[in-house]
């Protein structure tokens, strides 16, 4: 049993010191170098002064070098906060104004992304001050309660909140992932999310215990469903981890055919909710390929239930269920909302005592004691004891398994000076049985829609940016005031607008 | 003429001006997945030209002069 999750990786490079610990499509690093590598960032880290438990960004672009680099982090018993690279500069910098890290890791390439935004460490400009380190194992502070990583999500007062997991935390959700899975040291993992996002903790820190090779997939490759799909099999990938709408588009290209991804042994989803036709057609092609469902807010570490399809759906509306809980953790559900309980449960959104007492509260069930999380997910119960997801309580919406609140991109808008009045809806796509953004705007003087979203994307991430704005002259309204969000979304589906 | 098509649709799908046909559509993130299948159908059915999965790479599909040459060069080998 290891407290830390380091450990997971050096305990893996001593029993496999040769293999391969990560390939990044043209390069690959064994677990020995990697594990030495990373030692010396962490030396050169505490040399900087970084202490224990304090928080250091990384802004850099998927690589070996960005592995190393949260590796580095967590040996310096530090606790990383990945950044994302492609967030416009006003996010990058709502980020950290609120993690407040005391370094952030760059390269040449995105040095200028972050240059002023606070203390950076240029990795290609220290390279032979970390290559002159030692390369031994560091002794460390930290214990399984101690901070492994912040990650942000977007939150409804136009802040993004910094949601704040444990190594405790993450070893059992992998400890019990690895087992229930069934992973092992021959498997080849993908690793498809980005680092910012907690989907991406389920292929590291599995990989990293039983010693799997984690292949790093390349980020334009999720546009070119040929190239990916070309990828997997040249790489021998054996252990898929998406979310649905990367593999939706694979079978909108036509790609899903009998015989095709012959390595591929388990596919596990995360993120959203599959859409049921496409996940049959994924299905009746591979009918030996396993199929998991797997389901949980950041704030409660990757997974909290699963559930492992026995069939292609025959319902090809309804959604397969989220599942019963997964080790280590309970779920439950109050007047139909979902909550967890258990080791999952991380410690709240970081310098945000407000919305952590929202969130995360005591546990409202009689004999019991410690704080669960109320995820805001409506949920029912099956017979057969599987949670079915039915929708949200508020206004959260998933746009490519990024986990969107539309107040959030309501407050974007309502920053910037011209904007009266504006209200998002989430619609489906045809094509893609996805959800997408359109933004009803009420403004002070006339502007282009191009200009609007120009001025949106300066703010928000482009996943953020609505598809389509809308601009009239006025929303309707609810009989208590609020603007009505179901009757816009009624009349822009029906073509009214 | 193709170039002048997948232009304006892009356009209107994106409710943005394109004046370079050389500007790369990925790093300025104008495309996304949504909009990729939108224009792959687009092409298929609109322009009538089938598109090759092995065609779609980031070098032939990252511009729409880019995007045009593939879709000719389809053309001329047509039956």
């Amino acid at each position: 049993m290891f407290e830390l999750i380091q450990c997971y990786f050096t305990e893996s490079s001593k029993r496999f010191p040769d293999k391969i610990a990560v390939n990044s499509g043209d390069n690959s690093v064994a677990f020995s170098e990697l594990d030495e590598f990373s030692n010396q960032l962490a030396r050169v880290l505490k040399d900087k002064g970084v202490k224990r438990g304090e928080r250091v960004a990384f802004c850099l672009h998927k690589s070996i070098k960005s592995i190393q680099t949260i590796l580095g982090i967590l040996k310096a018993d530090a606790v990383y906060v990945p950044l994302d690279a492609k967030a416009p500069p006003a996010r990058l910098k709502q980020v950290i104004a609120d993690a407040q890290p005391a370094q952030i890791v760059c390269d040449d390439d995105t040095l200028p992304l972050v240059d002023g935004l606070g203390k950076t460490f240029n990795l290609d400009a220290e390279e032979s001050r970390i290559a002159s380190q030692s390369q031994s194992e560091l002794k460390y502070k930290n214990t399984s309660r101690d901070l492994a990583y912040i990650l942000y999500t977007s939150g409804s007062t136009g802040q993004p909140k910094g949601v704040m997991i444990t190594h405790g935390n993450i070893i059992n959700a992998t400890d019990w992932a690895v087992e229930e899975l069934g992973i092992t040291s021959k498997d080849i993992m993908s690793q498809h999310p980005p680092l910012h996002f907690d989907l991406s903790t389920f292929d590291l820190y599995c990989a990293f215990k039983v010693g799997a090779a984690l292949c790093l997939v390349p980020e334009d490759l999720s546009l070119f469903p040929g190239k990916l799909v070309k990828f997997i099999e040249d790489k021998h990938i054996t252990i898929w981890n998406s979310v649905p709408s990367v593999m939706i588009y694979m079978s909108v290209a036509g790609l899903i055919k009998i015989g095709r991804l012959p390595s591929v042994k388990k596919i596990f989803f995360n993120g959203e909710g599959f859409p049921t036709k496409f996940l049959a057609e994924w299905m009746k092609m591979f009918p030996d390929k396993e199929f998991v469902n797997m389901y949980g807010p950041t704030e409660t570490t990757v997974q909290c239930s699963f559930y492992r399809i026995p069939e292609p759906p025959k319902d090809l509306v309804k959604l397969v269920p989220i599942g019963r809980a997964a080790g280590g953790v309970e779920i439950f559900d109050v007047d139909g909302e979902l909550h967890i309980a258990g080791k999952g449960v991380g410690l709240g959104y970081w310098n945000n005592p407000e919305k952590t007492a929202e969130a995360f509260i005591l546990d409202p069930r009689l004999w019991k004691t410690g704080r669960v999380y109320k995820t805001g997910d409506l949920v029912r119960l099956r017979k057969d004891g599987n949670y079915e997801f039915i929708g949200r309580k508020d206004n959260q919406v998933k746009v490519y398994g990024n986990r969107i609140e539309l107040d959030d991109v309501d407050a974007a808008l309502y920053s910037l000076s011209y904007v009266n009045e504006a209200a998002t809806i989430a619609v489906s796509d045809n094509d893609t049985a996805g959800n997408l953004l359109v933004t009803f705007v009420n403004l002070k003087l006339s502007k282009l829609e191009t200009d609007v979203k120009n001025d949106l994307g300066k703010i928000l991430p482009s996943y953020m940016v609505p598809r389509r704005i809308v601009a009239g002259n006025f929303l309707p309204r609810t009989n208590t005031g609020k603007i009505d969000r179901v009757k816009l979304k009624e009349e822009y589906v029906t073509g009214k607008n | 003429m193709l170039q002048g098509k997948i232009k304006k649709f892009l356009e209107s799908e994106t409710q943005t001006v394109i004046s370079d046909t050389g500007a790369d559509l990925i790093k300025s993130g104008v495309l996304d997945s949504f909009l990729m299948i939108k224009l792959i159908h687009f092409i298929e059915l609109e322009l009538g030209v089938r598109v090759d999965m092995d065609d779609l790479t980031p070098e032939n599909f990252n511009s729409i002069a880019n995007i045009n040459k593939v879709i000719q060069s389809h053309g001329n080998t047509a039956h």
